[in-house]
């Protein structure tokens, strides 16, 4: 089975290594821009589809069931290009898709693969239309097509709305934007083109928030800075500037054995954090703490805390570059005054120049053990681990 | 806030303060949430806990009764003092209170579980 992982771009390889450090039975996991894919083996327990969706660094997960190149897509004039995508349907692997979706979703779609084997049959044989019953579950088609647009004379629309009028005659499936049981997606990059269906129905990074601020981090980002720290077990680890609690609270989560802490020096920040620890408490309490603090003055002990992880002000919602100039520095110093030798200290900004400066005017303290450009909502960042030395 | 977050915090960020450690800590109101035992956390957490500041924590709840003095060289065996421990570091949360700076006699306030260590400027 194929899978195909929709992950922060930047964060690929954070995602590819979580994958197949976690997952029983991956093979060819392999980080790209924006995705990981790789190969489930073939007798895996249905149980392994439930796992796969417990990745923390993932926001989406998609089974493929269709990959193909058709030579001269692009050229093709509107019309007989959809059609031609119209007509791959029955190339297609219906049944892998359908016993994907009900692994990952724990139960049956009308019918079950049985009915969408039939129903493909008698399409070819006949042409005939199959019948919307009240049980015919509902889907959306959605098209991407990513790198150069004008590479093909139809829109994405044009592709989603065709195929899906398409999967409406075969299956007699029910067309729905918003409420829907399936969602089939298409990957179109110049004359290649890529088929799958959506495994999670809700977007996996929102877990964990409730209350969200005005630059709430997405908890896939906050799972994979704190993996670039390299947690080990009983290490003490502060978010100086955590905002609504996202790092903490993701944290305490996903690495069990070790201890978070967060604060921040805006009551209303606090708040939030009251408030998502409260509802993602709800099953298991969540042990983490929040403060009332200033990020230049911590209240630990010099040479006290095994890792850092936080996501600076950018400068942009909140801040600005001016401020960030005198901030920076503050904040390092005080950092390096509270962390162990060897401690470590992951960092996300929009603002490369000042966290760059800053690291410069006292480089004999720090030492850069990795970067990553990544995309934060269109913005491209730097997350940069560093370590006292 | 919990004690095992008491033990790391210091009011060392204060001007002109060279020890702060540890906090007093005075409750008013102490809630206990049953947070999972995990064994290989608590192995983990205890060697680099400040046992006497944890002790003395305790003895200013009055939790301290099945606590020994001082931690016995045995600790790791002892999966009654484990469980102990964890009921003390984890499951127990100081809601409303105080902490005090032990060189300044400062009083940082604790509201719902989250204490505030925020100073004016002139003092830091």
């Amino acid at each position: 089975m194929e899978v195909y992982a929709t992950v922060i771009t930047g964060f690929e390889k954070v995602a590819a290594k979580e994958i197949s450090s976690k997952i029983e039975n991956v093979r060819n996991c392999q980080p790209y821009r924006g995705n990981v894919r790789f190969t489930l083996e073939k007798d895996s327990p249905s149980e392994t589809l439930k796992n796969v969706l417990k990745m923390r660094s993932v926001d989406n997960f998609y089974v493929v069931f269709y990959e193909n190149v058709i030579e001269g897509l692009g050229k093709m004039e509107k019309e007989k290009a959809v059609k031609t995508l119209q007509n791959e349907i029955s190339f297609m692997n219906w049944k892998i898709a359908i016993e994907a979706w009900q692994a990952a979703n724990g139960k049956s779609i009308f019918g079950g693969t049985d009915l969408i084997v039939e129903q493909m049959r008698n399409f070819m044989k006949t042409g005939i239309n199959a019948e919307v019953t009240e049980n015919s579950p509902s889907f959306r088609v959605t098209c991407k097509r990513a790198g150069d647009k004008s590479a093909h004379q139809f829109s994405s629309m044009d592709a989603a709305w065709k195929f899906g009028g398409q999967i409406n005659n075969v299956f007699g499936w029910r067309t729905s934007m918003k409420q829907f049981d399936i969602e089939i997606v298409m990957r179109i990059e110049r004359d290649s083109i890529l088929v799958m269906i959506a495994l999670n129905n809700e977007s996996l990074f929102k877990r964990n928030i409730s209350a969200y601020g005005p630059t709430t981090m997405r908890a896939t980002m906050c799972y994979s800075m704190i993996s670039i720290a390299d947690p080990k077990p009983g290490e003490l680890i502060i978010d100086p500037m955590c905002g609504g609690g996202s790092i903490p609270i993701e944290g305490a989560c996903a690495f069990s054995d070790s201890f978070f802490i967060g604060g921040d020096n805006h009551v209303l920040a606090l708040e939030r954090c009251f408030a998502n620890l409260k509802s993602a408490s709800e099953q298991f309490p969540i042990p983490c703490n929040f403060f009332l603090w200033n990020a230049c003055h911590l209240p630990f002990n010099d040479n006290s805390v095994d890792v850092i992880v936080t996501d600076l002000p950018f400068g942009k919602k909140l801040g600005s570059v001016m401020d960030n100039r005198l901030l920076y520095p503050k904040l390092l110093e005080e950092w390096k005054r509270i962390l162990k030798i060897g401690g470590r200290l992951v960092m996300m900004t929009h603002d490369k120049r000042s966290i760059d400066s800053a690291i410069l005017k006292d480089r004999d303290a720090w030492q850069t053990d990795s970067t990553y450009i990544v995309n934060v909502g269109g913005l491209s960042c730097l997350c940069i681990r560093l370590s006292k030395i | 806030m919990k004690l095992l977050t008491h033990n790391f915090v210091s009011s060392r960020f204060l001007k002109d303060v060279k020890g702060g450690y540890p906090l007093k800590l005075s409750a008013q109101k102490i809630e206990t949430k049953d947070v999972e035992f995990n064994e290989e956390f608590i192995k983990n957490i205890i060697p680099k806990c400040d046992f006497s500041a944890l002790r003395s924590a305790c003895e200013s709840i009055n939790e301290a009764a099945n606590l020994p003095q001082t931690l016995p060289e045995n600790w790791i065996e002892n999966e009654e003092l484990l469980k102990e421990l964890h009921r003390l570091l984890f499951c127990i949360d100081i809601i409303e209170g105080e902490l005090q700076c032990p060189d300044t006699a400062r009083i940082f306030p604790i509201k719902q579980g989250i204490p505030n260590l925020l100073v004016e400027d002139e003092q830091k």
